[in-house]
């Protein structure tokens, strides 16, 4: 089994995502003061603590999957390098007259710390495969099962074209479109059944949300 | 005398007739998915969600959490039949209780369990009355800075609590207070992470993420399995005899207390009390051996269990407007759908909605009792029905309420969004619960915070200068070492292990 392909692992490069995502567009908002907190203030934080989170779910897979040389020649020298570097980048960039954008991410201790564990996260990914022939220890992380694609799709393609087709075409098409939609990503279908179940839930919201709830929506557009 | 003030308040609110009526129809659409494995308490609240948006307030709670314990018994009943649990929380009974079947005595378990959780039920409402005002009158003497670490405990406490890993959980807690900020910032109007978008303006509506979330992904991985059905059971005698009775009366009373205590806890409710039941009547009992191969105990205790910290989770969820798992989290999101914010406040400002619920749930409670056990019979047929025919009624219902909300597509949409992403966490193992309550509590702990911060003059030790706030503090700190104990960390995953299997 591939060590990249853990759930840990891959779900702490998801935190990571979100946080940078999250500092990308957050980027134009006011950051203020701790007294006067700005629009920005918390939601950076946030990030920040998302990449610090991520960092440290996707580093702990890996190195507890790591063989003894893996961790001298790898983990050893990076980690040092990144316990270094977080200070020095800290107390040496304003010194320099750095670009403008190093001295917004050295002068501001927790942006540091979370872009630190990302460049350890980075190092280590390109490091590992290079240097590293283990494998991880049979049951030591669990992989992540192989998605189905087909229900994960049709469930979601069925979703998006019941919005598509609700306003334009009303309610009685988009429900047919997605229950045959839906029905396909099961495991058997039935043309039969599948009749029958539009039949028994057009009668169904017809009932409770278009009499019972008065809803105000169409169930053929234009004609009821 | 003001307690038998409010409960008579409380009373005529409940059993007007319309509240009546959909304390009853919250029971049975509980009882019925409670019924159906595949689907859970969590998505069918999320799914209705949109359409109590339509009914007035009292009546749409009063419904909401007639589903939460109506889903309690109907997951025992064919946790006893057909030994499928139908909730999380009935597993437990399982083991006892299909093996009771076996013998020809299901019905005497289906009328312990009943009358296990009714009583349960009953004390678990009382407790609620005892606590509900003196917690509250607690609340109003909150800070904002005391307010902000009662919710940093609330959220570790319900991670702690939770299943599987606890960083994964941590961050999924983070990750729902950032989906929380999405929309207008309420002190400078900036709009944060709206990318342009009209309606995300006022914020993510809860109600298509926690459809997302929970309904839509749980229909993916149900697709993905194939669902077995077995045949039921014939159901035989209803009446216990006089020896079950006489041991499962201490049983009831220790589940009882037990699943009380664990549901106040954030993070406890129905399952961790049912099975922290089972095993401590493992261990008190004369006969251990008896465990597995139908013990009436295994029976009454568990279910005493669930329905009583059912009940208790409401508690923290009432009083001081912090979810304590997933469910009341939802409950919190029908408040806010309403119009009511959470909190001390409802009980000075809305007496009427807070003890008409409360009095509602032991109404609820015997509504179940008197319905269900004639009607057994009737839920058992349902589960033969496929799963084919339920997935496509689900998703229209979650389509259709979603649309309800606002009549805009951009609402469905948001539901399939959500439903992907809700997919990619059960793929990598991440918990959509403690995701659920940050997104909650995102926009009111920051209110809280930016509060605090601006009243100490951003200074952070006022979170440790407060009494009330430096407290909780340090309990959440103590929780979060905790799990960090080696010989801790195992009990748990040995616990959660049990669960799963």
């Amino acid at each position: 089994m591939n060590r990249f392909l853990s759930k840990d692992f891959l779900s702490g490069v998801m935190f990571i995502a979100f946080g940078l995502t999250a500092l990308y567009f957050g980027n134009h908002l006011a950051l203020g003061t701790p007294v006067r907190m700005g629009p920005g203030y918390v939601p950076h934080k946030l990030a920040c603590i998302m990449l610090i989170l991520g960092g440290i779910i996707s580093l702990v897979p890996l190195y507890s999957t790591a063989t003894p040389s893996e961790k001298k020649s790898i983990w050893i020298p990076v980690g040092g390098a990144v316990i270094l570097f977080i200070p020095a980048a800290h107390y040496l960039v304003p010194l320099f007259d750095a670009a403008p954008w190093l001295v917004a991410v050295a002068g501001d201790w927790f942006q540091l710390l979370a872009v630190a564990g990302l460049l350890a996260l980075l190092l280590l990914g390109a490091l590992v495969p290079i240097y590293g022939t283990a494998r991880a220890a049979p049951g030591a992380l669990e992989a992540v099962e192989t998605p189905k694609w087909k229900p994960i799709t049709m469930v979601t393609l069925g979703i998006v074209l019941f919005a598509v087709l609700l306003e334009r075409t009303g309610m009685f098409p988009a429900l047919v479109a997605l229950v045959l939609v839906a029905s396909l990503g099961g495991e058997e279908f039935k043309t039969v059944e599948v009749i029958g179940n539009i039949i028994v839930l057009t009668i169904l919201s017809i009932v409770v949300f278009k009499i019972g709830l008065g809803m105000n929506i169409a169930v053929i557009e234009g004609v009821w | 005398m003001d307690l038998l003030n409010n409960l008579f308040l409380g009373l005529t609110v409940a059993v007007s007739m319309q509240n009546l009526l959909y304390a009853l129809l919250g029971c049975m659409v509980g009882t019925l998915i409670g019924v159906l494995p595949g689907i859970g308490p969590v998505a069918t609240i999320a799914m209705l969600l949109p359409i109590t948006f339509h009914l007035p307030p009292t009546a749409s709670l009063i419904m909401l959490a007639g589903i939460y314990y109506g889903a309690q018994y109907g997951g025992s009943t064919t946790s006893i039949l057909v030994n499928l649990p139908g909730e999380a929380s009935s597993v437990v009974t399982c083991i006892d209780g299909y093996q009771m079947a076996r013998k020809g005595r299901a019905g005497a378990a289906l009328s312990i369990s009943a009358l296990g959780s009714f009583f349960a039920g009953t004390v678990g409402t009382l407790i609620i009355v005892l606590f509900a005002e003196p917690l509250t009158r607690m609340a109003q003497k909150f800070g904002p800075a005391d307010y902000c670490s009662l919710m940093a405990l609330g959220l570790v406490a319900a991670v702690v609590l939770a299943n599987g890993s606890v960083a994964k959980a941590i961050a999924m807690v983070f990750l729902g207070l950032l989906f929380g900020l999405v929309g207008t910032d309420v002190n400078t109007g900036a709009q944060r992470f709206t990318f342009d978008i009209p309606e995300l303006s006022d914020g993510i509506d809860f109600a298509p993420i926690a459809m997302g979330l929970f309904g839509i992904a749980e229909i993916v991985v149900n697709l993905e399995r194939r669902m077995e059905r077995t045949g039921a059971i014939k159901v035989g005698s209803l009446w216990p005899t006089r020896e079950e009775i006489r041991r499962s009366i201490p049983a009831v009373i220790r589940g009882t207390a037990l699943g009380a205590v664990l549901g106040v806890l954030p993070g406890g409710g129905p399952t961790l009390g049912a099975f922290s039941a089972y095993t401590l009547e493992k261990k008190l009992s004369k006969h251990p051996e008896e465990f597995g191969k139908g013990a009436v105990e295994g029976v009454a205790s568990p279910e005493s269990a669930n329905n009583a910290a059912a009940q208790t989770s409401f508690i923290p969820m009432l009083t001081l407007g912090i979810p304590s798992n997933a469910v009341m989290a939802l409950m919190v999101g029908a408040m806010i759908i309403q119009g009511i914010q959470p909190g001390p406040e409802v009980m000075t400002k809305k007496p009427d909605l807070f003890w008409g619920m409360i009095v509602s749930m032991w109404v609820g409670n015997l509504m179940l009792v008197i319905i269900n056990l004639p009607m057994i019979g009737m839920w058992v047929k349902l589960l033969t029905l496929p799963y084919r025919f339920l997935a496509p009624a689900i998703l229209l219902f979650c389509a259709i309420g979603a649309y309800s909300l606002q009549n805009s597509t951009f609402h469905v949409l948001q539901v399939a969004m959500f439903g992907v992403l809700g997919y990619i966490f059960v793929r990598l193992g991440c918990e959509g619960a403690p995701f659920l309550l940050g997104l909650v509590l995102g926009p009111q702990m920051e209110e809280y915070f930016r509060r605090a911060m601006l009243l100490s003059r951003g200074d952070p030790m006022v979170f440790l200068q407060r009494p009330i706030s430096l407290g909780l503090l340090i309990t959440t700190a103590l929780l979060l070492l905790l799990m960090a104990l080696p010989s801790i960390k195992r009990a748990r995953e040995e616990a959660f292990q049990e669960e799963e299997s």
